[in-house]
């Protein structure tokens, strides 16, 4: 029996070192930075209706394997006459939808997202009120986003 | 004639686009509409003089100036009083249109204690509502000298 050098077995041992690292496949993932601030109405130009009121501190960041886009829902319906309308920045070559009013049905934020990773994406999220609102007491709403693959 | 029937079996085949959802995130938003009640005056009314007899038994009025109102409570209302009281025998009356479903006083002679103008004010945004000021005088008041009064009208908040 002869070794790899031709040497005679016995007189060789060849180690050979296997080491086996991990292989992490990627999977499509959404994560967002945070809360947004309170968004409180208090105040209104005389004539007009409640002045709306903003936040953009908070972001997003996600990572497609495929096609996807982006949607959000509410868990509950807002009082009458206040509407909470959510837009979010599109990743480059993605189509954003604009601000749009969330409800308890899920509503495209962002389609035609590409493959790939994107971070800091901001997230923009508008509170608005009509007169006929009225007051509304400090609340919250739960806002769900959901990255889906589409075909 | 005869009819003859066929029965023709039909494939459907339902494609259907699938979608996936592969990940959801929650974000809590806290909100909150407080009390709004804002109005807002075009400007000053035009000098009121009282310069004839006719003047003098029915009075002058200044019809050039509009409020504007925005109350997202109910029963807000405005109320309306001048910086010094008038001379004996002079009155100065406004008189304020009110917004859809509220109620005008009409016109209400000013003094140096606040007077209800516009009361029921409730959950309403309107513009050019007119204002409308009045001069009255008796005789007895004689000649008054060009003077001035500040009015300041106060919108209060309503429930």
């Amino acid at each position: 029996m002869r070794g790899l050098g031709g040497q005679t077995a016995g007189a060789l041992t060849i180690l050979l070192l296997l080491q086996a690292q991990p292989v992490q496949a990627q999977e499509s993932a959404m994560t967002i930075s945070g809360d947004p601030q309170a968004l409180v109405i208090a105040t209104a130009v005389a004539g007009f209706g409640p002045d709306p009121v903003w936040d953009e501190g908070t972001t997003y960041s996600l990572t497609a394997t495929a096609t996807s886009s982006v949607e959000a829902q509410l868990d509950s319906p807002l009082p009458a006459g206040v509407t909470l309308r959510v837009q979010l920045e599109p990743p480059p070559g993605a189509l954003g939808a604009g601000a749009v009013v969330l409800s308890t049905t899920a509503q495209v934020l962002v389609s035609s997202i590409p493959a790939g990773s994107y971070s800091g994406l901001g997230i923009q999220y508008q509170l608005r009120a009509t007169v006929q609102a009225g007051v509304v007491p400090l609340s919250s709403r739960r806002v769900t986003f959901t990255l889906v693959e589409t075909p | 004639m005869r009819k003859i029937q066929f029965m023709v079996p039909v494939a459907v085949l339902a494609l259907t686009a699938f979608t996936a959802d592969v990940s959801a995130q929650t974000a809590t938003a806290t909100y909150e509409v407080q009390g709004i009640e804002e109005m807002a005056l075009s400007g000053n009314p035009g000098a009121l003089v009282i310069a004839s007899a006719a003047e003098l038994e029915n009075g002058v009025t200044d019809a050039t100036t509009t409020w504007d109102v925005t109350s997202n409570m109910t029963d807000t209302k405005v109320t309306g009083a001048i910086d010094l009281a008038m001379p004996t025998d002079v009155t100065l009356t406004v008189n304020l249109a009110g917004p859809t479903g509220a109620t005008s006083n009409g016109a209400v002679s000013l003094t140096t204690t606040a007077a209800d103008l516009v009361a029921g004010i409730t959950k309403v945004q309107e513009s050019g509502l007119t204002v409308t000021y009045g001069l009255n005088a008796l005789p007895t008041a004689g000649v008054v000298a060009s003077d001035t009064r500040t009015v300041t009208y106060t919108i209060t908040a309503g429930t």
